[in-house]
């Protein structure tokens, strides 16, 4: 049946409020033929920041093809089985003439029956609480939902206030109202056929992380490098065999082009406006939380593409390659297509390998940061080059890493860092951690009326060589200088480089200026 | 197949079995805010003489002081808005000095007993009088039911206008009720396909209006207002708190080939549609293909900030609206989702960006993303204090404002002076060559701040405004340059 041609019903009833005219037919379409699936990272995430499985705070986007068999003339199609998290103004339809799309959110509830059958006739069924005996008589709504009041041959009265067991019975659906929030459009004139629409949406509720694997060497000068793409989904609809995506970089969002949250809460308060029903000690009772818009909560499911990835003997996971998802420019965005048809299951979390790279070379260093004249912590960092010569030369999107290292015989975690977005021929530093071992202290040794010069040391405790850095950036209000020992400069930094042998010291001079003292001839 | 038998099964209601709606002719116009005018001609038989006529159906977030009804041959003697609604308690309230019926169930047996009770007063409980006992219904929590003999008639199921008119003659005629409502308002969704390549892009309008007025519309005929429309009801527009927009955005003059109602375009939807309530209706407006459009690069630093990493640039795209290389039509405000074709042909979604009204001819640039290829490290390299000597000196490169006039300087207010030397590496990934337009801002943030001097810079940029200064970086593929820029400034 999914696959079949026709997902397509024909039924010349009237189903839609959509239709324009009263004898247009409306077309059915339950399904797609062929979907894919674009995830977006959320814009507002940085590296550090994990996905949030429960409120995933991104978008995606949904390409469905769907065959119809459409009548001539003035068609209203309706699509079933789109994404719950659909924003519809962001529907492109192609493959017919649109006139118009319509999504209509009069759902079929309590409150949306009461409301259509305002004024009609209904049945008020009354069971007996002692014999279990049930009544039914005629009755005429009289009021809107909020506050029903049933005018019977005995006289007017106010249904919900009576505290008898009783309910009122509705002759049938008012095709006004639908189960979901409907997406449809009404084609203009056309001469009928079947007819393939390509169907795109963006719909909330995804996101994708990417969370890469390290394996250091045992020196730490080479790692390898492997990444997961994590796609999450926290739609109510799955998407089989899909073309999944996900594109990485930073795509501009508009506040207020999520959709508004139209039409009334379907949940009705039966006991508002009523005059108090039980005893004087007692309150109303209150009316039941609404439930959680996602239904049951069903806990999100993970799943890997493992099928052909396995541990290798160190621990480190190999993918083949044509399991990896394949890399192309968008424009300035990174999309990486994954090459086999993939489910994106209703609330689910997923992962495809997208990058493997056995061998990338880079350095272990110990760093500090001088920014704002104190020292800061020692961090520990792993740095590499992203080209090719250094075994990388991809971009790598914005993620989480995971560093791991063979210690004592054993695999150990080293520790975790994070990636900004970081494209070809940057410096990417996984700073993994904060130094025990290597300590600094920073001390005035002597000082003028707007500058003073400190003396830095560094105290390596560890029973190896390190190298050691020190980064000195220049602000509004402080200039450094007359440095004691040899300066690079990096990126719009002062950086001083040394190599401390195993438990030595290094020790670098320098003085901070304040910025309204006079020049002083720095070096 | 399963589906049409569950279908086939239901009994679907149509509408007309339902609440036949009361509306006439309707003609709905709408304006971008949130608010709509409602004309509504409807076939009303009239007695001669002074007579009410109600007009159910009217929008349930109607303003009833804007409401007119016009038509011949009768006067308006009052005109009244209904909303005291129906409702159990306001029943009960109107009900105080009158008799009503109980109806007791035993809920041992299920006897039912009958007696007739005078509703004395509702303060929070029913005080009801019952023979010679007072007694508060349902204090004991059994179930009682309350029959009322009638509902008073000024209270409604829902808001009903009614209006007192004095007809010179009787019969059938035609009334024209108009108002204002809230509820329903539009806005404007475009889909743009760029081509990179060609150097082109497609452009869909769509309006996408939206109806949360309570009330559907059937069969109207609709106008929509692009403009913002003064509105006394609602609070004064507050800023949008949206992204300063890039470069490059120029009103234009052209005159568009919409009608136009004074200052604002109309759009009218074709044939008759049907505003559902809780609808959100789209319709074409604008179909424009081939546009030249191009890609550009943008950044914008702050005030004596410093990274201590390269930050993505911005990606604009930029394309107009004239008649000649453009879209051709003035836009209304709303959000362009910008798309691209991926390997496979298929379109993909690079990120979207809100525009404001837009008059034909202008030039537009929206930001849709961050570039990932493209970045910018601005440093600080160095922050000094200038003697008075050097500051005379460095008269020679006061800016020019763009009307011409040479800003000069009073030497006896301001007394130190700052050097600010900043360096702003871009860097391209990307195979091909790209300009960024690198803009420093802060410049003139103040008003005694107003006399900025770049006697140094690696390019020759541009001052936008007091505050702002603009170079074009022109970066090699796979390659960085280094723009370097020295301000002298009062702070």
């Amino acid at each position: 049946m999914l696959r079949a041609a026709h997902h397509v019903l024909i039924a010349f009833l009237m189903l839609s409020p959509a239709v324009v005219r009263a004898d247009d037919p409306v077309v059915v379409s339950t399904a797609a033929d062929k979907v894919g699936v674009t995830i977006y990272r959320d814009p507002n995430r940085t590296g550090s920041d994990t996905m949030n499985l429960d409120n995933l705070n991104s978008f995606a986007l949904i390409t469905e093809t769907r065959t119809v068999d459409i009548p001539p003339g003035i068609v209203t199609i309706r699509f079933e089985g789109v994404a719950s998290g659909i924003i519809p103004q962001s529907a492109i339809i192609l493959g017919a003439p649109v006139s118009e799309k319509n999504r209509d959110a009069a759902l079929l509830s309590q409150r949306g029956l009461l409301d259509a059958f305002t004024g009609q006739r209904v049945i008020l069924k009354r069971t007996d609480p002692a014999t279990g005996k049930a009544f039914e008589e005629s009755a005429t709504i009289r009021s809107a939902p909020d506050r029903v009041i049933v005018q019977t041959v005995r006289g007017f009265e106010a249904m919900y206030c009576s505290g008898l067991n009783q309910t009122l019975l509705f002759g049938g659906v008012p095709r006004t109202l639908s189960a979901t929030p409907v997406l449809s459009m009404t084609t203009k004139l056309q001469e009928g056929g079947r007819r393939t629409i390509t169907l795109a949406y963006l719909a909330r509720n995804f996101d994708w992380n990417a969370n890469y694997i390290g394996q250091l060497s045992p020196d730490a000068t080479e790692l390898s490098l492997f990444a997961w793409l994590t796609m999450a989904s926290g739609d109510d609809t799955s998407f089989v065999d899909a073309q999944a995506a996900a594109v990485a970089g930073r795509v501009n969002r508009v506040e207020g082009s999520q959709d508004e949250e139209s039409g009334d809460s379907p949940y009705l308060n039966r006991s508002y406006g009523c005059w108090p029903m039980a005893t004087t000690s007692t309150d109303q009772p209150a009316p039941p939380p609404p439930p959680s818009a996602l239904g049951g909560m069903a806990p999100i499911v993970m799943e890997m593409e493992y099928d052909k990835a396995r541990a290798s003997m160190d621990g480190m996971i190999v993918v083949t390659g044509n399991r990896i998802a394949v890399r192309e420019d968008l424009g300035d965005l990174k999309l990486y297509s994954i090459p086999f048809p993939v489910t994106v299951a209703a609330r689910s979390q997923k992962q495809v390998a997208f990058l493997s790279k056995p061998k990338v070379t880079g350095k272990m260093l110990y760093r500090v940061s001088m920014q704002y004249g104190d020292p800061g912590d020692v961090e520990m960092l792993f740095r590499f080059r992203n080209t090719l010569e250094n075994g990388v030369g991809e971009p790598l999107p914005a993620g989480q890493v995971a560093l791991f290292q063979h210690a004592a015989g054993r695999q150990m975690l080293v520790g975790e860092a994070r990636i900004e977005d970081k494209t070809l021929n940057e410096d990417v530093d996984l700073v993994f951690g904060q130094a025990s071992n290597v300590t600094v202290e920073d001390e005035e040794i002597r000082a003028g009326e707007k500058w003073e010069e400190d003396r830095l040391t560094v105290r390596n405790a560890n029973p190896f060589p390190i190298q050691f850095e020190a980064e000195f950036q220049n602000n509004e209000n402080r200039n450094f200088g007359h440095f004691s020992g040899k300066i690079l400069k990096r990126g719009g930094k002062l950086v001083w480089i040394a190599s401390i042998s195993a438990n030595g010291i290094g020790i670098l001079d320098y003085r901070e200026s304040e910025i309204d003292a006079p020049e002083d001839g720095e070096k | 197949m399963l589906r049409y038998g569950l279908l086939a099964g239901l009994a679907l209601i149509p509408a007309s079995a339902l609440a036949q709606s009361a509306q006439g002719d309707v003609a709905v116009t709408i304006y971008n805010d949130n608010l709509a005018l409602v004309q509504d001609a409807r076939q009303v038989t009239l007695p001669i003489g002074i007579s009410r006529q109600e007009f159910p159906d009217v929008s349930a977030s109607i303003r009833p002081e804007t409401v007119t009804l016009s038509g011949d041959g009768f006067g308006i003697v009052e005109q009244n808005f209904d909303y005291d609604l129906l409702s159990p308690g306001a029943l009960m309230q109107k009900a105080v000095g009158q008799t009503v019926t109980l109806l007791r169930t035993n809920p041992a047996t299920g006897a039912e007993t009958r007696e007739r009770a005078k509703v004395l007063a509702v303060n929070g409980g029913a005080v009801l009088q019952i023979g010679e006992r007072i007694e508060v219904l349902r204090d004991d929590g059994l179930p009682v039911r309350v029959i009322f003999d009638s509902i008073p008639p000024n209270l409604r199921a829902r808001p009903t206008l009614s209006v007192t008119v004095d007809a010179t003659r009787s019969g059938a005629r035609s009334m024209t009720l108009s108002y204002l409502t809230t509820g329903m308002g539009w806005k404007a969704d475009y889909v743009a396909l760029f081509d990179d390549k060609a150097g082109k892009i497609d452009v869909q309008g769509w309006i996408t209006l939206n109806n949360s007025t309570g009330t559907t519309f059937a069969n109207t005929k609709a106008l929509l207002v692009a403009g913002n429309v003064a509105s006394v009801q609602q609070s004064p527009r507050y800023y949008s708190g949206q992204q300063q927009r890039p470069q490059g955005n120029r009103a234009g003059t052209e005159t568009g080939s919409r009608e136009q109602l004074g200052d604002f375009y109309v759009y009218p939807i074709d044939g008759r549609t049907t505003i559902a309530n809780a609808q959100t209706k789209q319709v074409s407006f604008l179909d424009a293909s081939g546009v030249p459009a191009r890609k550009g690069y943008e950044f914008r630093n702050d005030w004596l900030s410093t990274l201590g990493e390269a930050v993505s640039a911005s990606s604009i795209l930029k394309f107009s609206n004239a008649k000649a290389g453009g879209v051709g039509d003035a836009l209304p405000a709303g959000i362009v989702r910008v798309y691209m074709k991926d390997a496979r042909g298929q379109a993909q979604f690079i990120g979207e960006s809100g525009i404001p009204h837009t008059p034909g001819g202008s030039s537009l640039a929206l930001k849709t993303g961050d570039a990932f290829d493209v970045k910018v490290q601005p440093v600080l390299v160095k922050r000094s204090e200038i003697s008075l000597g050097e500051w005379q000196a460095a008269g020679r490169w006061r800016i020019t404002r763009s009307d011409g006039t040479v800003w000069t300087e009073t030497y006896e207010v301001q007394k130190t002076y700052f050097r600010s030397e900043m360096r702003y590496t871009v860097t391209n990934a990307k195979p091909v060559p790209v300009t960024v337009d690198l803009i420093q801002g802060g410049l003139g943030r103040w008003w005694w701040w107003h006399d900025v001097r770049v006697p140094a810079e690696s390019i020759k940029g541009k001052q936008l405004n007091d505050d702002e200064r603009i170079w074009e970086v022109t970066v090699p593929a796979n390659g960085s340059v280094d723009l370097t820029a020295t301000f002298l400034t009062p702070y």
